[in-house]
């Protein structure tokens, strides 16, 4: 362990001493602020479903990162290579190039790759994960087709001075300490979060031998800083100051099928991000300006291959809430992005310029039982056009507990910059991918005494041509615009909560089925119609939580259905389920909170992959604790 | 095609893979899948045995099969994204034993019963292997990537194909048997890949050339006595298949390569041949053998994500039939 590492804990160490210091209450005890942090984010989807995972969920994984809060909803597909590995979300029977994860209205979508790697998102720096399912071209442009994650954080409700320090240790070398404190006063607030976390994640596996071993070459190591600040002068204006520095350090294992590896990565990222809200009074609007920068560099010693990437993302946009009259709303905005790459593996740095228009106009019944959205969606990249994309949302509410919603619209995808730019092989001429997705969701709350419940049914069918896949034409791999993809399915949840002597008892079941098809030159004969490869057509999760007083028990049990491995359909993984168990028990008063948590993954021990020959870990422990205090202000806020 | 066979049934019972009896198919694998595989095709029979090695040990063969050898009862399976030789009995297959600690193995040539080279393609370097310990026991220091290997008298030449992002590599080198040290190297073109000996005791080399370069490969002669190149056939351009190959029939006397189409010449020609013997026509060849003066067989990856074609012809390119066999059939061992 180096001296910066040891400084660094020893910061966080330090802060979170309670000398002067105050703590938020416990959020388990008090409703959550929502913080809408972009101003199309809600209400302007009313035909899709949205499933913000709420904090009962983040806490049983809320020491490891954004793929494992994922992995408790059926609704995204995490397919992960390990804990020391990558980790990537599909939806809607698309991969993970199809979801894009925003962060203040920033996408994370990496320019090369086109996808997120959710593995290197800490869990602990967010409150929230918002899930939108389904297509979200046209609200928030690029790649966002399968559906759109956002990462969202909760400004503190109660004004003064509050700090938790997290400690958590676990098996294989878990390690995570973790610092935040928030300051709020009348008119400004303020939230910093710092972390650290490592493992060693040698945890025993059969290669293919048969041979039982310790996982070597695992180990991962991760710290960082979020910082929030936000300035309300008056009621009219707000403003907001974001950013978020990061280091990741992997080791990447060997395979079941390989007998050693060398291969690591670092990724270096600084986001920063800010944003102006500006309330009138019939209209909010948003200005917001953002910049990402981010180093991944990958080495493998033996083979001898490796690359140094940098790319940049500058976007400024401009979003309004326009109340026309009592029963229209318009919604319109224009933004910019540029993009550019600086790599070893290009031969030049290429960028790119993108240039967007987008615009809803909402309208609902004078009974308010119904609504109408229209939106489109209009970019230009490179001065070349990209086809407009519509979509229309419309739901019903007969009554305030059913909701009966649906949607219809376009999409698209651009091609990345290793599809475009990568040596000898990059296509400029690709054109974007395009499709169309229809969705319907009812969602019924019934009226019972003495406890609550909702369920909600949603559906969707997805249509996406012109699919960009790499094929090798003399001697040379290509990226062509060849494939096309079909796939549908439904998903069912319900929730419920009971009061039950002086506890709470809360239910939550899941079942997403999805039917996904592929057709193109990949396509091997007799194929068309079997299932695509790593997209299951069953997943189901169930989840209780017993609140009493001070204390919790929770589970949590998911079940992944069979997976076609290859395009042949011909190489399957067996289905699997998962269980993991929480305890948690709450010290001390309102002020000052200590929560001790034992957490037990996969408690049933069960040896599955999620991608083939990649080794998951048994069965495996944490215990943390996290001390809060918290010092109103005895200023008014 | 006069006709197809499409996957004929395995006859799952026979273990008895004896000299003669048929020919060991290749199947490379896709990268980081583990699925690399052999399947075998009886001759007598006329029936494919698919995946011999899991069917008989239980368990999956590994990422990336590059190549094999037999060595009088074993044979020698490079598995190159596994970095291991699996070591069976040829009689029926059965697990002896693995060769570890390479980085990223090739090809394998055995000097004796006693030792071997294996190349390597990060490893800068020519192992040498103890074939009765199993192990690894020297590295000859070779610059790049080391790849095909021949043995003429005390003299074991090395192909060294161009890596990826660094500069083109053109050397042939010459490895001394006697005392394991590199020790000679014959300038090419880019890329060298492949080699062959001929009937008049020559050796041929084909190089890929570099298309980032626009460099054209070539087939080079080279005589092996004053370590020179005697003849030089340069493509027309750059632009070869993803995976060359060259192959000689027994007798030594005809030349076939594959540039993206099939290629047949004489040994004696003067100059490369305009027309090809066999088009590819959007085929993605990526394995070719000569079964002694009688048959050309060549494996068809087809997109490289589902299981390849094996197709064999008579000598003057006439289609015989066709299986389908394992991912990305790269390679044939006749026995």
């Amino acid at each position: 362990m180096g001296s910066r590492s040891i400084k660094f804990k020893l910061l966080l160490f330090l802060l979170g001493m309670p000398l002067s210091a105050a703590t938020q209450v416990d959020t388990t005890l008090q409703a959550p602020t929502v913080t809408v942090t972009a101003g199309r984010l809600y209400a302007w989807q009313p035909g899709q479903e949205a499933e913000i995972l709420d904090s009962s969920q983040q806490t049983q994984a809320a020491w490891g990162t954004v793929a494992d809060v994922l992995t408790t909803t059926a609704d995204i597909f995490v397919k992960q290579y390990g804990p020391a590995n990558i980790a990537t979300g599909g939806a809607s029977g698309l991969g993970a190039a199809y979801t894009n994860v925003f962060w203040h209205g920033l996408p994370l979508q990496h320019p090369m790759l086109g996808v997120v790697d959710l593995s290197v998102l800490p869990a602990l720096l967010f409150d929230q994960v918002v899930v939108v399912s389904g297509n979200n071209s046209p609200l928030w442009g690029n790649g966002a087709i399968g559906s759109a994650i956002h990462l969202q954080q909760q400004m503190p409700k109660q004004p003064g001075l509050g700090t938790t320090y997290r400690m958590a240790l676990g098996s294989y070398g878990q390690q995570q300490y973790a610092w935040t404190a928030s300051l709020r006063r009348a008119k400004w607030m303020v939230d910093s979060r710092l972390f650290h976390q490592q493992a060693d994640n040698d945890y025993p596996y059969r290669d293919i031998s048969g041979e039982q071993r310790p996982l070597p070459h695992a180990q991962t190591r991760m710290r960082g800083v979020l910082q929030e600040c936000r300035w309300q002068p008056n009621p009219q204006h707000e403003i907001g100051l974001h950013a978020w520095w990061q280091h990741s350090r992997r080791a990447f294992p060997p395979t079941r099928v390989q007998a050693t590896s060398l291969a690591g990565q670092q990724d270096n990222d600084l986001r920063l991000a800010a944003d102006w809200k500006w309330r009138r009074q019939h209209s909010h609007w948003l200005l917001r300006t953002g910049l990402l920068r981010s180093r991944l560099t990958y080495t493998d010693t033996l083979s001898g291959i490796g690359s140094d990437s940098y790319s940049h993302i500058w976007l400024a946009e401009v979003d309004g809430n326009i109340q026309l009259n009592d029963r229209w709303q318009l919604n319109t905005g224009l933004g910019t992005q540029w993009l550019g790459i600086e790599s070893t593996a290009y031969a030049q740095s290429p960028q790119q310029h993108r240039l967007a228009g987008w615009s809803a106009l909402r309208y609902h019944s004078p009974s308010k039982r119904w609504e109408s959205v229209l939106m489109a969606r209009q970019e230009i990249v490179d001065g070349r056009l990209i086809p407009l994309t519509p979509t229309l949302h419309t739901a019903y509410y007969p009554y305030n507990r059913l909701t009966f919603g649906a949607s219809f619209g376009r999409s698209y995808r651009l091609p990345t910059f290793n599809d475009l730019y990568w040596p000898q092989s990059g296509n400029p001429e690709l054109r974007p991918e395009q499709g169309w997705q229809a969705t319907g969701r009812i969602q019924w709350q019934p009226e019972q005494q003495g406890w609550t419940s909702s369920w909600q049914l949603n559906l969707f069918v997805n249509k996406l041509e012109q699919q960009i896949i790499w094929l090798p034409r003399q001697g040379i791999w290509i990226p062509q615009n060849i494939n096309r993809s079909r796939s549908h399915g439904a998903g069912l949840r319900w929730k419920a909560s009971w009061e039950v002597a002086q506890g709470q008892l809360a239910v939550r079941a899941q079942y997403r089925y999805t039917r996904a098809v592929q057709q193109g030159s990949t396509t091997a004969a007799g194929t068309e119609r079997l299932q695509v490869a790593y997209v299951p057509r069953h997943r189901a999760n169930l989840s209780w939580q017993w609140q009493y007083r001070r204390s919790r028990l929770a589970y949590d049990h998911r079940w992944t259905g069979q997976v076609f491995t290859l395009a042949d359909r011909q190489s399957t993984l067996p289905a699997y389920h998962l269980g993991s168990l929480i305890v948690a028990q709450r010290l001390g008063d309102a002020r000052h909170g200590l929560l001790l948590e034992i957490n037990i993954e996969n408690i049933w021990n069960k040896d599955y992959e999620v991608v083939r020959h990649y080794p998951m870990p048994g069965r495996r422990w944490q215990i943390g604790i996290r001390y809060r205090f918290h010092n109103k202000s005895a200023r008014k806020p | 095609m006069a006709c197809t066979k499409d996957n004929p049934l395995p006859t799952t019972g026979d273990t008895n893979f004896g000299p003669g009896t048929g020919v060991f198919i290749l199947n490379e694998g896709l990268f980081n899948q583990g699925n690399a595989s052999i399947d075998f095709f009886r001759w007598q029979a006329d029936s494919l045995q698919t995946d011999i090695f899991q069917r008989q040990n239980s368990r999956p063969l590994g990422d990336i099969l590059q190549s094999m050898f037999i060595v009088r009862d074993r044979a020698y399976l490079v598995v190159n994204a596994s970095q291991r030789i699996e070591v069976v009995q040829v009689s029926d297959f059965s697990h002896l034993g693995t060769i570890e600690g390479m980085p990223s193995p090739r090809y394998f040539l055995p000097l004796n019963e006693q030792q071997a080279y294996v190349s390597d393609l990060s490893a800068n370097a020519v192992h040498l292997v103890d074939l009765q310990r199993l192990e690894v026991v020297d590295q000859i220091a070779v610059p790049g990537w080391t790849e095909q290997l021949l043995q003429v008298g005390n003299d074991v030449y090395v192909t060294s194909p161009s890596f990826f992002g660094q500069p083109p590599n053109e050397q042939l080198y010459i490895i001394d048997t006697q005392s394991h040290r590199l020790v000679d190297s014959i300038q090419l073109a880019p890329s060298p890949q492949q080699i062959v000996a001929d009937g008049d005791g020559l050796l041929w080399v084909l190089c890929a050339g570099s298309s980032e370069d626009n460099i054209p490969g070539g087939l080079f002669r080279i005589d092996p006595q004053q370590r020179a190149v005697v003849q030089e056939l340069r493509f027309a351009d750059a632009m070869v298949s993803l995976a060359p190959q060259l192959a000689i029939n027994d007798n030594g006397t005809q030349l076939y390569y594959i540039q993206n189409d099939l290629f047949r010449m004489p040994i004696h020609s003067s100059a490369l041949p305009t027309t090809p013997l066999l088009a590819a026509d959007g085929q993605q060849w990526y394995g070719l053998g000569i079964r002694g003066n009688e048959e050309i067989w060549i494996g068809d990856a087809i997109d490289f994500q589902q299981r390849g074609q094996v197709t064999r012809y008579t000598m003057d390119g006439s289609p015989l039939d066709s299986m389908t066999v394992g991912f990305l059939p790269n390679g044939f061992y006749f026995y």
